[in-house]
C-alpha cells in the first residue's frame, strides 16, 4: 500500500492561543457564520425576554408576598384558560419563527454549491487528520497528503470527503470559525462543505482551529489540526507542496510523525507487545526470528521490515503487517523511522 | 368516609410517637427482608446517596485536572477518560434516573394516597435488590474493566475499535447488563407505582385530586415501562453481533455504528424526562406548600407531564444532527424538539403564577424550589439553542451541551432531590434538620452551581469541545472559574451530609406537619407508624391549606377542629 505522507502537526501539537471574534463566538470566517450567529442572537433575545419575565416576576413575588407578620395569603383563582392558552400559543408561535430561520441557515450549511467545488479527501484516525490534495494547480497526476494542516483558498468552496479506516473509531471534524461540524464514521463517507470568506491573518491569527469533537480515546484532546486560508491559488499550491514534503522535517520528528500515522496501531513505544513487538528498547537488540535464527535490529532489518514485512518475523508474532512505501520519499521516510527508533533505545 | 368517631384524637394530634416504622422491629435482618415501602425507600435513599457522593467525588477529580490547560495536573489522559466515564455513568444510571422515584417516591406515594403500602410490596423489595445488584455490577465493571467510553458507550470505540484500546466487547456487554438490571428495577418500580395509583387510590380521591407529585411519578413510570426495554434490545443485539459475528453496530463486521446511536438515544432521550419529571413533581409540592397557595393550573401541569412523556419519545434524533443522519430527518427532529419545550414552559409559568398573592416562606426546601425555577429556566431555554439545527451544528459536543444538561440534570434534578429530601426529612426520620445550616447550604448550592456552569456556556460557543483532557490556553479562565464553582458545590454537599446526619441524633423531634402542607402524608405521625396512619386520614384536596392551622414550633400545624369533626375538607372541590 502507498502509505500516507506523514507530516506536520501531530500529537504533542503546540497548543497556541486563538483569539478574535466576539464575546460569544470565534471570528465569522465562513459564508454561513453570520447567519448562524444571527439565529443564535435571535434565540438569545427571546430567551432574555422570557427569562427576565420569569425571574423578574418570581423576584417581585418573593419580595411582595414574603411571609411576615400581618401578611396573609389570599386565595386566587386556580386556573385561567385564556391566560394559559396565551402562554402556550405565543411561545409556540415564536418558536416556529425560530425554527424557520434556523432551518433556512441549516439548509445553507448542508447544501454545497452545484459547481466549482474543490474536493479534499480527509482521513480521520486515532489521533490525527490527514488531508489529501490533488489537481487545481498542483502538478498533474500527483497527490499530496498533509497531516494536521488544512489549506484553503479564500472565497472558494471546498467539499471534505471524509472517512475513517474500518478498524478505527468515530471522529468528528469541527471548525469553530466556520460554524461547521460533521462526524467521520468508519465504513461511511460523510461530506462537509464550506467557503472561507476570511483568513486567519485578517484577525491577527496564524490559523483557525480544527478539533475532533467525537470522543475517540486517549489522545482525543490532542487530535487537532490547523486551518490556513490563502489569498491566491498559487500561494495555496506552494503551501501544500511544502507541507507535504516530509524531508523538511527533522528526522526524529519525521519518524515520530510516520509512526503516529502508520505504525501506532500495531506497535507500542512503552514496551507492551501488541500485534507487533514494541519499539521500546528494540534498536540494537538481538531478536530470535520465527525460523529460529537470530539477528540484530539495525538499519537493514528495519528497511526490509518496512518494505517486505513478511521476510523475517520476530518469534511469537503473526505475519500481519502490510508493506509500506512512500514513492520518491521512501528513503527519507525510512531515515526518519530509524532516527525515531534510536531515540527509543531505552 | 365519615367523621363519626370524633372522640378519638386524629393521628395528627399524636405529636411524637414512641413506636414507629423505624423501630417497630429491630435488627439488620428485619430491614433486609422488609416489605414496608418506607424502609425500602430509606434503603434506596442510602443507596442513591452513595451513588451521588461517588459520582460527585469523580466530578471534583475531573474539575481539578482541568485547572491547567495541558499538564497532567493529577490525571493522565487515559485516567481522565476513565474518570469522566465513571462520573457520568454513575450519576446518570445510579443517581439521577432512579433517585427521586425510588427514594422519595417510594416513601411518599402510598402515603399521599392514604394507603398502607404499594400495591406490590414484594416486587418493591425485589426492585431494591435488583438496583443493588446493578450498582455492584456497574461500579465493578467501571472500575475493574477500566471503562473509558463515556456514559454513551458508542461503538466502535466501546467494543474495542481503534488502537491501544483494550476495552473488549465484554465490557460493553457487562455494562449493558448492569444498565438493563438497573432498568428492570426501574420498570418494576414504575409498574408498581402505576398499579398503586389506580388500585389503592381512595374512592373519594379522583385522579385530579392527587398531588401533582403523583402525576409526575405516573408520567415517569409510563416512560420507564415503555422506554427501558430498548436497553434490553440493544444488549441482545450486541450479544448476537459478537457471538455470531453478524454486523449490527460494529463496522468491522459490516455493522453501522450510527444505528447504535439511534437505539441509545431512543432510550436515553426519554430517560432525561425520567430524570426531570419527578423533580418537577417535587417542585409543584414545594411551591404550593411554601407559598400556601393552591397550585395554579393544576390540570395543565398534570397533562403537561403526560405530554412531555409522549413527545419525549419522538425527539431522539436531536442528539445526532451531525452524525450523518439525513438533513430531512434532522429538520423534523428539530421541529419536534421545539414542541417538547412548550409543556416545560407551561409548568414554569404555572409555578410563577402560584406564588402570586401567596405568603412565601423561605425555608430551605423553598430556597431549592426558587433556585429550581431559575436553573431550570436557563437549562430549558438553552435547550432551544440546541434544538435550533443551524446552531446545533456548531454547539454539538461542546461545553455548551455540558452546561445545558447540567443545568437541567443538576440544576433541576439535584435541586429537586435536595429540596424533596429536606421537605420530607421530618416525615421520614422524625427529626428536624438545622434550618439555618439548611438555608446556607441551599444558597451555596445555588451559587456554586452558577459559578460552575455559566462559564461553560461561553467556553462552548467559543468552540471548546467536550471530553477533552487538554485544552487550548484561551479557555483557561473559563475552566478555572468552573473548578472553583465545583468546589463550592462540593462543600455544600458535605455540609448537608454533616447536618442531616447530625439531626438524626441531635435534631429536634419533628411534629407531624411542620410545614402546614395539605397532602395526606402529613396526617401521619413523624415518623409514620408501621401501618402509615394510626387511623384513616381525612381525604382532602392536596392543596387545601385552609384545613390546617399553626400552633407552635413544637406542635407544627394541626388540623382545624371543624375538619376533624366533619371529616371533610373546608374547601369545596374545584
Ligand atoms: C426544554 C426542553 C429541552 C430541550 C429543547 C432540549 C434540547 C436538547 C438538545 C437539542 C440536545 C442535544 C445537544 C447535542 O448533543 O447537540 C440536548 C442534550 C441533552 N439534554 Fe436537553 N433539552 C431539554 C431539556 C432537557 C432536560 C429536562 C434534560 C434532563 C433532565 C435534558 C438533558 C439533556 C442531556 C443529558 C443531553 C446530552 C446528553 C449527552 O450528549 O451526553 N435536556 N438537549
Ligand atoms: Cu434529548
Amino acid at each position: 500500500m502507498m502509505a500516507d505522507l506523514a507530516l506536520g502537526n501531530f500529537a504533542g501539537l503546540p497548543l497556541a492561543q486563538q483569539a478574535g471574534g466576539s464575546f460569544w463566538f470565534p471570528p465569522q470566517a465562513s459564508d454561513v457564520a453570520a447567519g448562524v450567529d444571527f439565529t443564535y442572537d435571535l434565540i438569545l433575545w427571546l430567551c432574555i425576554v422570557f427569562f427576565i419575565g420569569i425571574c423578574g416576576a418570581t423576584l417581585y413575588f418573593m419580595v411582595k408576598y414574603r411571609k411576615r407578620p400581618g401578611h396573609k395569603e389570599e386565595a386566587t383563582s386556580t386556573h385561567n384558560t385564556r391566560l394559559e392558552l396565551a402562554w402556550s400559543i405565543i411561545p409556540l408561535a415564536l418558536l416556529m419563527v425560530v425554527f424557520g430561520v434556523s432551518t433556512y441557515w441549516y439548509l445553507r450549511i448542508v447544501t454545497p454549491p452545484s459547481d466549482n467545488v474543490r474536493e479534499v479527501e480527509v482521513t480521520a484516525k486515532q489521533w490525527n487528520w490527514t488531508f489529501t490534495y490533488r489537481g487545481d494547480g498542483l502538478p498533474a497526476g500527483k497527490s499530496y497528503m498533509v497531516v494536521g494542516e488544512l489549506h484553503l483558498v479564500r472565497d472558494e468552496a471546498y467539499q471534505m470527503v471524509m472517512t475513517t479506516p474500518q478498524n478505527d473509531v468515530i471522529h468528528s471534524m469541527f471548525i469553530p470559525a466556520f460554524r461547521v461540524k460533521q462526524d467521520c464514521v468508519p465504513g461511511r463517507y460523510n461530506k462537509l462543505w464550506f467557503r472561507a470568506i476570511k483568513a486567519p491573518q485578517d484577525d491577527g491569527l496564524e490559523y483557525y482551529d480544527l478539533f475532533c469533537t467525537e470522543y475517540c480515546g486517549n489522545d482525543h484532546s490532542l487530535m487537532l489540526a490547523r486551518v490556513f486560508v490563502h489569498d491566491t491559488k498559487a500561494e495555496w499550491a506552494a503551501a501544500v507542496i511544502e507541507a507535504a514534503d516530509i524531508g523538511r522535517l527533522d528526522p526524529v520528528d519525521r519518524g515520530k510523525s510516520i509512526y503516529d500515522q502508520n505504525c501506532k496501531s500495531c506497535h507500542t513505544v512503552n514496551g507492551d507487545p501488541s500485534t507487533g513487538p514494541s519499539w521500546k528498547g528494540m534498536w540494537g537488540r538481538e531478536e530470535e526470528m520465527a525460523d529460529g535464527t537470530k539477528l540484530t535490529i539495525d538499519e537493514n532489518y528495519v528497511r526490509e521490515s518496512v518494505l517486505q514485512p513478511g521476510a523475517k518475523i520476530v518469534k511469537g508474532f503473526p505475519n500481519a503487517m502490510t508493506p509500506f512505501t512512500w514513492g520518491d520519499q521512501t528513503d527519507v521516510a525510512i531515515e526518519g523511522i530509524v532516527a525515531y527508533m534510536k531515540t527509543l533505545k531505552d | 368516609m365519615a367523621g363519626g368517631i370524633v372522640e378519638k384524637p386524629a393521628s395528627a394530634q399524636v405529636v411524637h410517637p414512641t413506636v414507629h416504622y423505624l423501630n417497630a422491629t429491630k435488627g439488620f435482618k428485619n430491614w433486609l427482608v422488609t416489605l414496608d415501602h418506607k424502609r425500602i425507600a430509606m434503603m434506596y435513599l442510602c443507596a442513591v446517596s452513595f451513588a451521588l457522593l461517588l459520582g460527585g467525588f469523580w466530578a471534583i477529580v475531573l474539575r481539578t485536572e482541568l485547572l491547567a490547560p495541558h499538564d497532567d495536573v493529577i490525571l493522565s489522559n487515559a485516567w481522565y477518560n476513565k474518570a469522566f466515564t465513571l462520573h457520568g455513568a454513575v450519576m446518570v444510571f445510579l443517581f439521577i434516573i432512579p433517585g427521586i422515584p425510588a427514594s422519595l417516591g417510594n416513601f411518599i406515594l402510598p402515603m399521599q394516597l392514604g394507603a398502607k403500602d404499594l400495591a406490590l410490596p414484594r416486587v418493591n423489595l425485589f426492585s431494591w435488590y435488583l438496583y443493588v445488584m446493578g450498582l455492584i455490577l456497574f461500579v465493578g465493571i467501571l472500575v475493574l474493566g477500566g471503562l473509558d467510553t463515556g456514559w454513551t458507550l458508542y461503538p466502535p470505540y466501546s467494543v474495542g475499535g481503534g488502537s491501544e484500546h483494550k476495552a473488549v466487547w465484554l465490557n460493553l456487554i457487562f455494562a449493558y447488563t448492569a444498565v438493563f438490571i438497573l432498568g428492570f428495577s426501574s420498570i418494576l418500580t414504575g409498574l408498581n407505582f402505576i398499579a398503586t395509583m389506580h388500585k389503592l387510590r381512595p374512592k373519594d380521591m379522583g385522579m385530579y385530586d392527587m398531588p401533582l407529585f403523583l402525576w409526575a411519578l405516573y408520567a415517569t413510570s409510563l416512560i420507564q415501562v415503555l422506554a427501558t426495554p430498548v436497553v434490553g434490545l440493544t444488549l441482545g443485539l450486541s450479544l448476537i453481533e459478537h457471538l455470531f459475528n453478524i454486523g449490527i453496530f460494529d463496522p468491522r463486521y459490516g455493522g453501522d455504528p450510527v444505528l447504535y446511536q439511534h437505539f441509545f438515544w431512543f432510550y436515553s432521550h426519554p430517560a432525561v424526562y425520567i430524570m426531570v419529571l419527578p423533580a418537577m413533581g417535587v417542585q409543584s409540592e414545594l411551591i404550593a406548600t411554601f407559598s400556601r397557595k393552591h397550585v395554579f393550573g393544576y390540570k395543565a401541569i398534570a397533562w403537561s407531564s403526560i405530554a412531555i412523556a409522549a413527545i419525549g419519545f419522538i425527539v431522539w434524533g436531536h442528539h445526532m444532527f451531525v452524525s450523518g443522519q439525513s438533513p430531512a430527518a434532522g429538520i423534523i427532529f428539530s421541529l419536534l424538539t421545539y414542541f417538547v419545550a412548550i409543556p416545560s414552559a407551561i409548568k414554569v409559568f404555572n409555578w410563577v403564577a402560584t406564588l402570586y398573592k401567596g405568603a412565601i416562606d423561605f425555608k430551605a426546601p423553598m430556597i431549592y424550589a426558587l433556585a429550581f425555577m431559575y436553573l431550570f429556566g436557563i437549562g430549558g431555554l438553552t435547550g432551544l439553542f440546541l434544538a435550533s439545527i443551524a446552531n446545533n451544528v456548531h454547539l454539538h459536543d461542546t461545553y455548551f451541551v455540558i452546561a445545558h444538561f447540567h443545568m437541567v440534570m443538576v440544576g433541576s434534578v439535584l435541586t429537586g432531590f435536595l429540596g424533596g429530601v429536606h421537605y420530607w426529612w421530618p416525615k421520614m426520620t422524625g427529626r428536624m434538620y438545622n434550618e439555618t445550616l439548611g438555608r446556607i447550604a441551599a444558597v451555596m448550592v445555588f451559587i456554586g452551581f452558577n459559578v460552575t456552569f455559566m462559564p461553560q456556556f461561553v467556553a462552548g460557543t467559543r468552540g471548546m469541545p467536550r471530553r477533552y483532557a487538554n485544552y487550548l490556553d484561551e479557555f483557561t479562565t473559563f475552566h478555572q472559574v468552573s473548578t472553583i464553582g465545583a468546589y463550592i458545590l462540593g462543600a455544600a454537599v458535605l455540609l448537608q451530609v454533616g447536618y442531616l446526619l447530625h439531626s438524626l441524633i441531635k435534631g429536634r423531634k419533628a411534629p407531624p406537619n411542620p410545614w402546614g402542607a395539605a397532602s395526606l402524608e402529613w396526617q401521619a405521625t413523624s415518623p409514620p407508624d408501621f401501618h402509615n396512619f394510626l387511623e384513616k386520614p381525612i381525604t382532602m384536596g392536596a392543596y387545601d391549606f385552609e384545613n390546617w392551622e399553626y400552633v407552635s414550633e413544637e406542635a407544627g400545624y394541626v388540623l382545624k377542629r371543624e375538619v376533624i369533626e366533619t371529616g371533610k375538607s373546608l374547601v369545596k372541590a374545584h
